[in-house]
């Protein structure tokens, strides 16, 4: 039996088939463009990049051989870091005492006349001990007005009185304080 | 119930069956190869980025050689700061110099050293070398010795703890240590270049290891030594 198709009656669906086809067509093309533009564009951005790196290489070899030629010029500036910390982290073991003695004696100027620092033992963790002598009670108690003030106190993390004494030697009288305590951290950098 | 057989459709498809083909692959292709460019793209990228700071570091290094230089014209120079360094803290331990360190100290601060005893058995890997020593002087050269022991003698001097009394400089005794270091491994990621602080540090050393640098150029060091005269 012979296969018909009747135009006529179905002609709508066979335009919309027709027309589906056509648009697919259409698409095919368009997706080849787009798909060879595509791939072009970024070949070309690729070769860019290739191109960046190969820069970059050479740049790299270049400042390479420009520090093999002139390595012992990093390795002086290494030594000289490395030796100087190493000895200013052996510096903060030491007892630094003329700062502190320094700034106990100019601490103790606030009070008039001033005391004497008749003895003075310090560590290098700034504990200290010191004997002050006195002429005269009023000097003493000029003193100790000084030791509650915050201008002395602030140069000492902690400072406490552990000792008074009074020698009396023909008719002169000579008063002995001594005090404990701990000296608040000084700027590193001495002198 | 029977279906018709479209054959109009059949043949449309025959007909474009290339078209229907090449699209197919055309879209398959085509997200391969996005995922291929931003696959490729990402590995560039990721070498790229690799390289410059790499490149920076380099280039960081190189313009060290050219900050030589330019420390040099603000008096700091790194070849004579090693050299003061590396005498304030030797890689080995030299006695000699320990005793010449006294000596320079003695003589600049008038603080005299009267005598000294090295305890070499006391002396562990990493710590200093201890000596006790005794001196007598005034209250100046005292006061002096306490300023200037840390550098003036050329080598690097710690005291742990100090007794003071403003009537007693006759026998005065003190525990100092000497130390000696080998560069320990440094971080390549920290910055090398000198800071204000390094640069006040160097100028420091300078003041108090002038007149010893000075005489150890003139001194000629290839003759044999012991290494412990001790």
């Amino acid at each position: 039996m012979r296969k018909r198709i009747n135009l006529l009656t179905k002609q709508k669906k066979y335009l919309q088939e027709e027309k589906l086809f056509y648009y697919l067509r259409i698409a095919s093309y368009i997706t080849a463009v787009i798909f060879f533009i595509f791939f072009i564009v970024n070949l070309l951005f690729l070769a860019q990049n290739k191109k960046n790196l190969d820069l970059k290489k050479k740049e790299k070899e270049m400042y390479l051989q420009f520090l093999l030629k002139n390595k012992e010029v990093e390795a002086k500036f290494v030594y000289f870091q490395n030796k100087s910390s190493q000895v200013k982290n052996i510096l903060k073991n030491d007892v630094n005492f003329y700062p502190y003695y320094i700034l106990l004696k100019e601490s103790l100027k606030y009070a008039s006349p001033e005391p004497v620092i008749e003895s003075i033992s310090i560590n290098k963790d700034r504990t200290t001990s010191f004997v002050l002598g006195f002429d005269s009670t009023s000097q003493l108690l000029v003193f100790f007005k000084l030791a509650e003030s915050p201008e002395f106190l602030k140069n000492f993390s902690e400072l406490s009185l552990h000792q008074f004494s009074l020698e009396e030697n023909k008719e002169v009288k000579n008063y002995k304080l001594g005090l404990l305590g701990k000296f608040n951290l000084l700027d590193e950098n001495k002198d | 119930m029977k279906t018709k057989t479209d054959y109009y459709l059949i043949r449309l498809i025959k007909e474009n069956l290339a078209y229907v083909i090449i699209f197919v692959v055309l879209i398959i292709v085509l997200v391969g190869v996005i995922i291929f460019f931003t696959n490729q793209y990402a590995t560039d990228k990721k070498a790229i980025d690799k390289f410059q700071k790499e490149i920076m570091v380099l280039k960081n290094k190189a313009s060290l050689v050219e900050y030589k230089d330019k420390i040099i014209n603000e008096g700091i120079d790194i070849d004579q700061a090693n050299r003061l360094v590396g005498q304030l803290l030797p890689d080995q331990e030299d006695y000699f110099s320990i005793i010449i360190a006294l000596e320079k100290i003695s003589q600049r601060t008038n603080f005299i050293i009267t005598s000294y005893v090295i305890s070499l058995s006391s002396k562990k890997p990493g710590e200093g070398l201890r000596l006790n020593i005794t001196g007598q002087g005034d209250l100046d050269s005292f006061m002096n010795f306490l300023k200037d022991y840390n550098f003036s003698g050329g080598r690097l001097i710690t005291i742990d703890k100090i007794d003071f009394s403003n009537k007693e400089f006759s026998k005065i005794a003190l525990g100092v240590n000497f130390y000696t270091s080998k560069p320990s491994s440094f971080s390549q990621k920290q910055d090398i270049r000198l800071t204000e602080e390094d640069k006040n540090f160097i100028k420091l050393l300078e003041n108090k290891i002038q007149i010893e640098l000075k005489s150890a150029e003139s001194i000629d060091t290839s003759y044999p030594t012991k290494s412990n005269p001790f």
